[in-house]
């Protein structure tokens, strides 16, 4: 008698369920898995014949065992698949053959008949939850971690002779459903930062604000000391709270691989990654030995990644953003298989005009020579530098007295939660979600102008020498500035502000 | 032809020793006579290779123009040490009305480089030659302007004259020649821009006119040496005042503090050197209040950044935004490294 019982393996950030058949038949009491079992699930074998005798139950013993996990083309890999395939050949056993109702079935045997706690088990509910799947009997220690996946049916099980009696129907298992917990959503560590200590940057501040506000990405250029690091540092105050959603799918990412600690805090924060110069392309981008892991980018995603001193990158590992942040997912091929992790970030970065970090600048002396200067604006290619809507150059501040009302990093979350909330109402009924994402059709039709808006726009693109693609910049950061100002209609002011963010011509070594 | 490979052999070795050279030519007769007696042993004696330059020179349209001949710049014949042969790519310049050198750091800042442009702007405009470098940043700014003014402009090269030094000029060279200038270099076609090239050639960038313009330098720069030739020359030095706290205006505040004209203004450039009639540079277009305070602030400022407009005016970084724009529009202010400086 075959039977059929529902467990899944995770490919790349999605879930892929598996159908584990198992078949038995008369003969010698040998069991063999198929269906691409990496070592881990194929050991699994001699752990459930252990687990199944140590529980008290009969073993079948002179049947022949086959145990096939479906489809077989797909690479298993994890302890998760013993408790599935303990079922599905009691089961087979008894001749029952499916379970009712759609259930998955995680679980990793002791052999003892115990079940315990495996590592994925939260990235593999959310991911299940994500296709739809409802109903999922996973060891009891992981349910404390999984309890506060909402809408999800949690069957947990302490040992085998548990399962085992649900899965015939001797007993009943009450489930346990998943809820948002409210207390975990107001944990917020405070701040120790904040934009309020940075005084005198206004101008840098209103960038950023916009920047973040319209998921546009930045670029910092100055010399040393002009508070490009100490701006990014202070970014993740500003940044919005996360949807439950989004909180899923990060936290999910997070706990891919590794994160052994199971009573860990959810990330409730967006993320901020700032990797180091001397990243490798798979530790940016994902990748490493058998199944690719995700990479910086992916752990960025509905976050914020920075790249301080962009130029001192390795530039394979730079330009290979190129993709990445166009598509916002990243596709990784490799002999473990080809995988897919998403990566929806804003990226902030930060260069120094010149080698050795003065040129323009009016205190020190430039020490580089024109052409490595030349050399070094170029470590940046033109394609990446395009993808940055707000290029920002910074100077270093005479100290001076402070008349201006300094903002603080509330008040400009304030206006980026009122921006986003515009954003999200508008393109409620499209695939995107900020403006930055805006492509030319939508651009037609969400960022109209009126007609001295579109003189102005007109006039000022031709007048300061912007490029074409500069002008498709200009228009979306002004959309941004428009619904920091809950306008519908982008006019002069806005136009006029986003032309100061714009990308200026560095001809000073082209003449 | 009028000079042959010993002329250019003669040439290449006068350098430092050009009186001497001449007498030895009315001596011997001619330059092939000075290599067939082997006078100097020390002179390298590869003639193949000027003739070789010779082809060169035909084939890349390059006159040779000696010491005596008529074209050969009036000015620069009684410096020191004259180069015995100039060559030159395009039309020499015709001394009509004047020749000036105009010369700065190749990393002027956005300062230097609009004023450079706007320097030779008006001398072009005038008919007065500009000479310079055409070396990066404030030399080409100003051969640029020159043009744009719709003047002759000379570019004098450290490299042979069939090169252009730096590579990254060429437009701007080709634009040159065809504006009716030249380029002049006293190095054998071919010869590449060696750094030691370089204080030979100010040497003539100050010796070909009666006033040398120092745009923006730092101490100890090639600019500097520019200045410090010019002086022993005897010409006049005009330096342009900076911001004591800029590096790139330390050499030229020095030149001032140690006798150079300061040159404080535009018009002034159009009474000492062009004798013509003044233009008003400051074409106030419609300004509202708020761009003029702005412009007047900048002005008095010399550079402010935004921040800095946002707290003296006690104004929302949208709304300075707004007004920067539009005097960026208006072609009032430019925006260099993040400070905000006036454009014109």
């Amino acid at each position: 008698m075959v039977s059929f019982i529902h467990s899944c393996t995770m490919s790349g950030a999605e879930a892929e369920i598996i159908r584990v058949e198992c078949d038995m038949a008369p003969g010698l009491p040998v069991i063999s898995v198929v269906g691409l079992p990496d070592a881990v699930v194929k050991e699994s074998k001699e752990r459930l014949r252990s687990a199944i005798i140590n529980s008290g139950i009969e073993f079948p013993w002179n049947r022949r065992i086959t145990i096939n996990l479906s489809p077989a083309g797909t690479r298993k890999e994890g302890t998760h698949f013993d408790l599935p395939m303990a079922l599905g050949l009691m089961m087979s056993e008894y001749g029952i053959r499916s379970v009712s109702g759609e259930m998955v079935v995680i679980g990793e045997l002791s052999l003892d008949g115990s079940i315990i706690p495996v590592d994925k088990a939260f990235p593999l509910c959310v991911a299940v939850r994500e296709k739809g799947i409802k109903k999922v009997m996973l060891p009891a220690g992981n349910l404390n971690e999984t309890i506060i996946i909402e809408g999800m049916e949690f069957y947990p099980v302490e040992d085998f002779v548990q399962a085992h009696d649900f899965i015939i129907g001797k007993t009943v298992i009450e489930p346990v459903e998943g809820r948002r917990c409210e207390e975990t959503a107001g944990i917020q560590k405070e701040n120790d930062v904040d934009f309020y200590e940075v005084t005198g940057r206004e101008y840098e501040k209103r960038a950023i604000e916009i920047s973040v506000g319209g998921f546009h990405h930045i670029m910092f250029s100055g010399p040393p000391g002009s508070g490009k690091s100490m701006m990014a540092k202070r970014i993740p105050t500003v940044l919005p709270e996360m949807t439950y959603e989004e909180m899923l799918e990060v936290n999910k990412l997070y706990r891919l691989f590794g994160n052994p600690d199971r009573n860990d805090r959810l990330l409730h924060k967006r993320p901020f990654r700032a990797p180091g110069g001397n990243v490798s392309m798979s530790a940016l981008l994902g990748g490493g030995n058998g199944i690719p892991r995700p990479g910086e980018i992916t752990l960025a995603h509905n976050g914020v990644l920075f790249l301080d001193e962009m130029p001192e990158f390795r530039r394979d590992v730079i330009e290979a953003l190129r993709q990445p942040l166009e598509d916002e997912y990243i596709t990784i091929s490799r002999a473990g298989g080809k995988i897919t992790y998403p990566c929806k970030f804003i990226l902030v970065g930060a260069r120094n005009p010149c080698p050795c970090g003065y040129y323009g600048d009016v205190t020190h002396k430039c020490t580089c020579t024109c052409m490595q200067i030349k050399r070094y604006r170029e470590r940046i290619s033109g394609p990446i530098m395009d993808r940055f809507d707000i290029v920002l150059e910074l100077s270093n501040e005479c100290e001076g007295e402070r008349n201006g009302r300094i903002i603080s990093s509330g008040e400009m979350k304030r206006n980026i939660c009122k921006a986003r909330k515009i954003q999200n109402e508008r393109y409620r009924k499209e695939t995107i979600r900020f403006n930055s994402q805006l492509s030319g059709r939508m651009m037609k039709k969400y960022c109209n102008l009126k007609r001295e808006a579109a003189d102005f726009y007109r006039e000022g693109c031709e007048k300061l020498g912007v490029s074409r693609r500069g002008e498709d910049k200009i228009l979306k950061v002004a959309r941004t500035v428009a619904d920091m100002a809950e306008c519908e209609d982008i006019e002069i002011i806005h136009l006029a502000e986003a032309f100061q963010f714009r990308k200026r011509k560095d001809d000073s070594f082209e003449i | 032809m009028k000079y042959d490979e010993y002329d250019l052999w003669v040439s290449e070795n006068a350098y430092g020793r050009v009186r001497e050279v001449l007498e030895l030519m009315e001596e011997y007769g001619g330059a092939r006579a000075i290599y067939e007696s082997s006078r100097f042993p020390k002179w390298k004696r590869e003639i193949n290779r000027f003739s070789g330059a010779m082809e060169a020179a035909e084939k890349n349209g390059i006159g040779i123009c000696g010491i005596y001949d008529e074209d050969y710049p009036d000015m620069l014949r009684y410096i020191d040490d004259p180069p015995y042969i100039l060559y030159y790519k395009g039309r020499l310049p015709v001394e009509n009305k004047g020749m000036c050198s105009v010369v700065g750091s190749r990393k002027a800042t956005g300062y230097g480089r609009t004023m450079a442009y706007d320097i030779g702007k008006i001398l072009g405009s005038h008919g007065v030659t500009v000479v310079s470098g055409m070396a990066l940043g404030a030399d080409a700014c100003a051969h640029r302007g020159c043009i744009d003014g719709g003047g002759i402009t000379a570019a004098v090269l450290g490299s042979g004259a069939d090169l252009c030094t730096p590579l990254s000029n060429l437009k701007l060279r080709d634009k040159i020649i065809d504006s009716g200038g030249c380029i002049i270099s006293e190095f054998t076609p071919g010869t590449p821009g060696y750094a030691a090239n370089y204080p030979r050639r100010n040497r003539i960038i100050s010796g070909m006119s009666e006033s040398l313009i120092v745009v923006e330098a730092d101490n100890k720069s090639g600019t500097s040496i520019t200045a410090n030739l010019a002086l022993e020359q005897g010409r006049d030095v005009y330096a342009l005042p900076g911001n004591i706290n800029s590096v790139m205006s330390r050499g030229t505040n020095r030149l001032i503090k140690e006798g150079a004209v300061p040159l404080i203004s535009l018009e002034d450039l159009l009474e000492e050197i062009v004798p013509d009639q003044p233009e008003n540079r400051k074409c106030m277009r419609e300004l509202s209040d708020d761009e003029y305070d702005v412009i007047e602030y900048v002005s008095s400022r010399g550079s402010v950044s935004v921040n800095e407009l946002c707290e003296n005016f006690v104004k929302t970084v949208n709304d300075i935004s707004v007004i920067l724009t539009v005097l960026e529009m208006k072609g009032c202010i430019l925006n260099e490294n993040g400070k905000i400086i006036i454009a014109k």
